[in-house]
């Protein structure tokens, strides 16, 4: 466990940090969408903050509100039906209330984003060399012949082969690790100082998966680009990020440094996600392990903390209040639990509170060190 | 493959019909599946390309109808009046002894100049019409969509004579109110194609960039829209020849003595039973035309939903 990292990350969780240090400050983000069912609160209430040049794995399985903040933070939601609270500071700057004129001139250019599926997130009928040079076009106004010798550079910088006939070529031409190098290319033309990356690699072959993500860190390093990457998988954010961010039911339910949390997780929900990541030592045929039940309705949230239902360790407190995310030490790790892994009291008795049968062995260890 | 009959003696039996089968259904896949292997010339077909040059063949005529070794459309000749085509008049000769084809051929200029002016008009109109309405939808779409049923639910040959009676027939006003009647059929298809097209990844990545709704919709909406836009701007081009044949037949586009498809057809009406060439042949030339023009866009059209398809 790095002190350096647990320091640097700590200084941007705690209130100690001047503000001018933070690239991106989200204050108590709320989004709600309203629809003809009611309203479903996607993002309900996120803080977080990202030092220039870090990165954040924002983790949580499907429908936990990852992708939902990502937009709130870009403004790409529908704004009638859509109702955002809180405050999201870009340099200092409220994106929230910015107009949309402003904002525009802020995405693509400081901020780039990088879509989930190569296969639908490049317009096919427009050459790659035009959609990669597209935003510097649209920032900068360059010339043609510029922004296609910038997209060649660029092709170039993610480690496209043969950048310059690729220039001319269609996506439906390119494989799908291509295609994500491709988008990337994009979303770096314009230089960023953060990057939104939505669950960059889910669509991909898994051979192509960690050479995406290494080159997303690499160019997050060489460009001392900030970055968020958003991912279902702990696996992949666990070497290639300073801090993470677990995200449930549209709260941010556990917020470490990365080098503290694996050896400390305290919420059990970081832990059941942690236990679904496959492992090579796992006995052939061995049955992968799930959490049981599924996210909460976003529309009706339980009274109490969201994750009770499936919670392994779940108490009678847990039911009734809802714990809110506190930092116990200075070490930057904070946590949204009554009765984090790290002190539970007796959890045998609390297994068969989980309302259904849990895949997983039955003696539990509750903890690791 | 081949080693699968050797595996076991059972297989052996069964084996030997498939192999055939493998190869006959793998053949014209390779040949003619995956897009590039066919070139696009020959996937459109024979018909699509005889359209096209029967069309070129009557815009170059029309084009150069004045240095053609044509008879003048204008002047009679009265030894000649209402004659069944010779070798010195091919198409006949009209009931004034003018020269059929020549008058035939000078008026395809009318038709073709309304008839590309109108669909060309009617596909930008209407196309950036269906544009907006489909990306920026509310009340933008409400109001343009309002406007365009309104103008769809109109008879469009009362609206047409109208038009023209209102304005003045010339050119310009014929031209501009086909086009009118034209605009509500490519906004809806424009509208339809775009909503789709909206919805898909692509657009959201460009908002993420900072693209402004009017780039979004020029940059990343438009080329995908254009290609059935483009196809049904082709039967639009019938649709406004025809358009304009009607109105020059009723006597509201172009008046004589300059000739139009359609006031030829009109001037030949009451000899039809003696002089039938003074209709047919305008009759005819109209039809081919009309005709290419849909099979070409229809060709058109049918590779373009063969290739989003794939895509």
């Amino acid at each position: 466990m790095s002190t350096a990292g647990a320091e640097r990350v700590g200084a941007a969780a705690g209130n100690d940090g001047a503000p001018g240090d933070r690239l991106l400050e989200i204050q108590n983000l709320r989004t709600y969408l309203k629809t003809s069912r009611g309203v479903v609160r996607a993002v309900d209430g996120v803080s977080l903050e990202l030092r220039p040049g870090t990165t954040l794995g924002l983790v949580g399985e499907s429908g936990c509100g990852k992708s939902m903040l990502l937009r709130s933070i870009l403004g790409l939601l529908p704004r009638r039906s859509v109702e955002r609270q809180g405050r999201i500071l870009f340099e200092g700057q409220d994106l929230l209330s910015l107009p949309p004129s402003r904002l525009r001139r802020i995405l693509g250019r400081d901020i780039g984003y990088v879509a989930q599926d190569p296969m639908t997130s490049l317009n096919p009928v427009l050459k790659v060399g035009q959609q990669v040079g597209e935003t510097l076009r649209c920032h900068y106004g360059v010339s043609r012949s510029k922004a296609r010798a910038e997209a060649l550079e660029l092709l170039q910088s993610v480690g496209i082969p043969e950048a310059e006939r690729r220039l001319d070529q269609y996506p439906h031409q390119l494989s799908g690790g291509m295609r994500q190098r491709v988008s990337i290319a994009a979303a770096l033309a314009c230089h960023p100082k953060l990057l939104l990356a939505d669950e960059p690699t889910t669509a991909l072959d898994v051979t192509v998966q960690a050479q995406v993500l290494e080159l997303l860190s690499r160019l997050a390093r060489e460009r001392s680009m900030a970055m968020i990457l958003v991912t279902h998988d702990l696996g992949v954010v666990a070497g290639r990020t300073e801090q993470i961010a677990v995200m449930y039911a549209g709260q941010v339910v556990e917020l470490s440094p990365t080098s503290d949390l694996f050896g400390n997780i305290q919420m059990p929900y970081t832990e059941a996600l942690f236990k679904s990541i496959p492992r090579l030592s796992d006995v052939p045929h061995h049955r992968l392990v799930s959490i049981p039940g599924r996210p909460p309705d976003l529309r009706m949230q339980p009274t109490g903390c969201r994750f009770a239902s499936r919670c392994t360790y779940t108490q009678p407190q847990c039911l009734t209040d809802a714990p809110a995310l506190t930092e116990p030490g200075t070490s930057g790790h904070a946590y949204a639990c009554w009765f984090p892994l790290g002190l539970q009291p007796e959890d045998p008795p609390a297994d068969s509170a989980a309302p259904t049968g849990a895949p997983v062995g039955p003696a539990r260890p509750a903890r690791r060190q | 493959m081949s080693s699968r009959p050797e595996v076991s003696p059972v297989l052996l039996v069964q084996v030997p019909p498939p192999p055939p089968r493998i190869e006959a259904a793998a053949a014209p896949a390779g040949g003619a599946g995956p897009g590039r292997i066919v070139p696009l010339w020959k996937r459109l077909g024979i018909p699509f390309w005889l359209a096209v040059g029967w069309i070129v063949l009557v815009a170059v005529l029309a084009i150069t109808a004045s240095i053609l070794p044509l008879q003048n459309p204008d002047v009679g000749n009265f030894s000649a009046l209402s004659q069944g085509p010779s070798a010195a008049h091919w198409f006949g000769t009209d009931d004034l002894g003018r020269d059929l084809m020549s008058r035939v051929i000078f008026g395809s200029r009318v038709s073709l100049i309304v008839g590309f002016a109108a669909a060309f008009l009617g596909t930008v109109i209407g196309g950036a019409l269906g544009i907006a309405a489909g990306y920026l939808r509310s009340a933008t779409e409400g109001v343009i969509m309002l406007i365009m049923d309104a103008i769809i639910s109109f008879p469009s040959l009362v609206m047409l004579i109208a038009l023209t009676t209102f304005l003045g027939k010339n050119l310009v006003n014929i031209t501009g109110a086909i086009a009118l009647v034209t605009v509500p059929v490519l906004a809806r298809l424009a509208r339809g194609s775009t909503l789709s097209v909206a919805k898909r990844p692509f657009i959201l990545a460009a908002r993420s960039a900072g693209a402004t709704n009017f780039r979004v919709m020029w940059r990343e909406i438009v080329p995908n829209v254009l290609p059935p836009l483009i196809s049904l701007g082709l039967v639009i081009v019938a649709v406004a020849i025809v358009a304009e044949g009607a109105l020059s037949f009723l006597g509201f586009s172009i008046p004589p003595p300059t000739p139009t498809w359609g006031n030829i057809i009109a001037s030949g009406e009451n000899d039809l039973s003696t002089a039938p060439q003074i209709v047919f042949a305008p009759a005819a030339v109209m039809f081919v035309t009309v005709f290419a023009f849909s099979i070409a866009g229809d060709r058109l059209r049918r590779i373009g939903e063969l290739q989003s398809g794939g895509i």
